[in-house]
């Protein structure tokens, strides 16, 4: 990933814009040990209840370079109810320049949701969590 | 509106003498209560003109809910409900033919071991399309409450515990289940040529000969049977299962136009985006709009019961309690596993989905924590029609429900997801008085033919023994 170069971003942008055209998404969020900056996209326009969605997950070193090679496994919960998502969500591709494809999304309730993403890399681990407010 | 300028006006009035003491507009019919709130101050014009807006804001009982609360009642009416879904893995499930050849099978008596049970029988439209039973009754007793079908075509599974992903393929697991209508594989497949040839071959084409199939031949049955199924080549099996698939497809293009019509509740929603228009009858009582307040308050009923269909459709463990007498019943957790071994799910070769559009079967989640005892909930719409309550009838009554959730004891197994509500009797009072609003009539294709009533009992002089245990 060191000799990434503008035409390579560009095209991993280009296919990110066309697989989710519209999207709802957060800030970047450092995270738990440091490793990771991490900001998440959705396919749709707001994350809503009982749609099957993906989301983009983008994840990038903290001095801002493309972490790939990845594995990623996601949870989620409602603070406060005894319980997670319906589905078992997925990260099914890896798009290029930090960007994978998390697939099978889906809410049951609206409310405030704590989305859990946990990464591994030869045996390191790290993970963060984002506040999701579904409508 | 109404009530804002209400406000406003009660307000000036207030403002002009200084002692006027207004209260908040109550959202009861003003025809049950008669009151008004500003006894003290009013004269002459003024009070006039305060009473008639006055009875229009109450009228359309809409002064005391907060713009979220209106969110959330808009949310569960029936007017929210989108157009009936796609059903990708059923080609077939919006063709007219097999609308009517599904409903002639849906009431047909000779689709059982006996000649006796037919679908209708456990979800008889004269019940809300179930039998009021706490474990259905077939040629044997099930296991089971017979769940109501109506609005199951927004449902990503079926059954309580979601062993199945589509309407067609629920269709299929009691034709072969030895307590429900106890036919073999085979025999079903046969009888649907034998007595239906020329609509089948309407909808789906020549069918095959399955002359060479044995009467009692099938992989569920009882011994004798699963034998004859492993006797039988490939070309054999698959010729049987897809014209029990396509049973199947066809019971769910009738099954998939059950749905329900207005309820009072649903009248009360709409009357609230009125003003002058709002007519009494689309009031509801003191005491049932407490309950619809409890409903999406306090009971905290409305996290599950969500939506224009009262409830989320997915698995919840609540802490029912076992019935005794059953197998060990594991909710969801079997349900899960079941459903993506069954050879009639989306990604099945009997399917017409792509996969991707398989993606609440490639997105199962199968988390041992939370579906240990897990069920789907019902609809509540028309829940005060059919007692007893919960996936084996635990519960002879509305008010046994309502005080199971205020309890909320633990769970047999598992981890109930509720806590205590410390409801007081007056607010069981009022909850069950809501959940009454929610009754309306169910629309159906048509109404059950005279048939279901006097088919002949083609069994009667042969074909007695029973098929599959």
């Amino acid at each position: 990933m060191n000799n990434l170069t503008l035409p390579h971003i560009a095209l991993g942008m280009t296919l990110a814009m066309t697989i989710f055209p519209s999207w709802a998404m957060a800030d970047d969020r450092i995270s738990d040990k440091g490793l990771y900056r991490v900001r998440w996209q959705s396919q749709a326009p707001e994350v809503t209840t009982d749609l099957i969605h993906d989301w983009l997950l983008h994840v990038e070193t903290v001095d801002r370079r493309p972490a790939d090679n990845l594995a990623i496994t996601i949870s989620a919960h409602m603070p406060g109810h005894a319980h997670g998502l319906p589905t078992q969500p997925r990260a099914t591709d890896y798009l290029g320049n930090g960007d994978y494809r998390i697939a099978g999304m889906k809410f049951q309730m609206s409310g405030v949701w704590w989305v859990r993403f946990d990464f591994w890399r030869k045996n390191r681990r790290d993970w963060v969590i984002f506040e999701v407010p579904v409508k | 509106m109404s009530a804002t300028i209400k406000f406003s006006l009660a307000d000036s009035a207030s403002r002009r003498d200084g002692t006027c003491a207004t209260k908040t507009i109550r959202n009861e019919p003003f025809a049950r209560q008669g009151e008004i709130g500003l006894s003290k101050c009013v004269a002459g014009g003024l009070f006039l003109i305060l009473l008639l807006i006055g009875v229009t804001a109450q009228a359309a009982g809409h002064a005391d809910w907060t713009e979220s609360e209106l969110t959330i009642l808009r949310s569960l009416a029936l007017s929210s409900l989108p157009p009936l879904p796609a059903a990708p893995s059923n080609r077939f499930a919006d063709n007219p033919a097999a609308v009517e050849l599904g409903r002639r099978l849906f009431f047909d008596r000779r689709l059982s071991s006996n000649g006796e049970v037919a679908c209708a029988s456990c979800h008889d439209p004269e019940r809300d399309f179930q039998d009021g039973r706490s474990l259905a009754k077939g040629v044997g007793q099930a296991n089971r409450r017979a769940m109501p079908l109506v609005g199951m075509a927004y449902s990503p599974w079926l059954f309580w515990d979601g062993r199945k992903d589509s309407q067609w393929a629920q269709a299929l697991g009691p034709l072969e289940n030895a307590n429900e209508h106890n036919l073999s594989r085979g025999r079903c497949a046969k009888l649907i040529l034998e007595h239906y040839k020329p609509e089948y071959s309407t909808v789906f084409g020549a069918p095959p000969d399955l002359s060479g199939v044995p009467e009692n031949a099938g992989p569920l049955g009882d011994k004798r049977a699963r034998r004859a199924w492993s006797g039988l080549d490939d070309t054999a099996r698959d010729a049987v299962n897809r014209v029990f698939a396509n049973a199947g497809k066809a019971i769910a293009a009738y099954e998939r136009r059950i749905v329900w019509d207005e309820s009072r509740f649903d009248a009360y929603v709409r009357s609230l985006g009125e003003q002058a228009s709002a007519r009494p009858e689309n009031s509801l009582s003191t005491e049932e709009i407490a309950g619809l307040k409890l409903f999406i308050g306090k009971g905290h009923c409305v996290e599950c019961h969500r939506g224009p269909m009262f409830t989320d459709l997915d698995f919840h463990n609540t802490g029912v309690p076992v019935r005794a007498g059953l197998p060990k019943d594991l909710g969801r957790l079997a349900g899960a596993e079941r459903v993506v071994a069954d050879e009639f799910n989306c990604l099945g070769r009997y399917s017409d989905a792509r996969l991707e559009q398989c993606r609440e079967l490639n997105f199962i989640n199968k988390d041992n924590r939370r579906l240990l005892r897990a069920y789907k909930p019902p609809s509540l719409r028309n829940v005060a029609e059919r007692p007893p309550y919960m996936h084996a009838g635990q519960f002879a009554s509305l008010q046994a429900v309502i005080g199971h959730y205020n309890r909320a004891p633990a769970a047999p197994a598992g981890h109930s997801e509720i806590k205590p509500l410390h409801l007081k009797a007056a607010e069981i009072r009022q909850l069950k008085a809501f959940l009454k609003t929610l009754s309306g009539t169910i629309r159906s294709p048509a109404a059950a033919p005279s048939a279901f009533q006097s088919y002949p009992n083609v069994f009667d002089s042969h074909h007695k023994e029973p098929v599959g245990q």
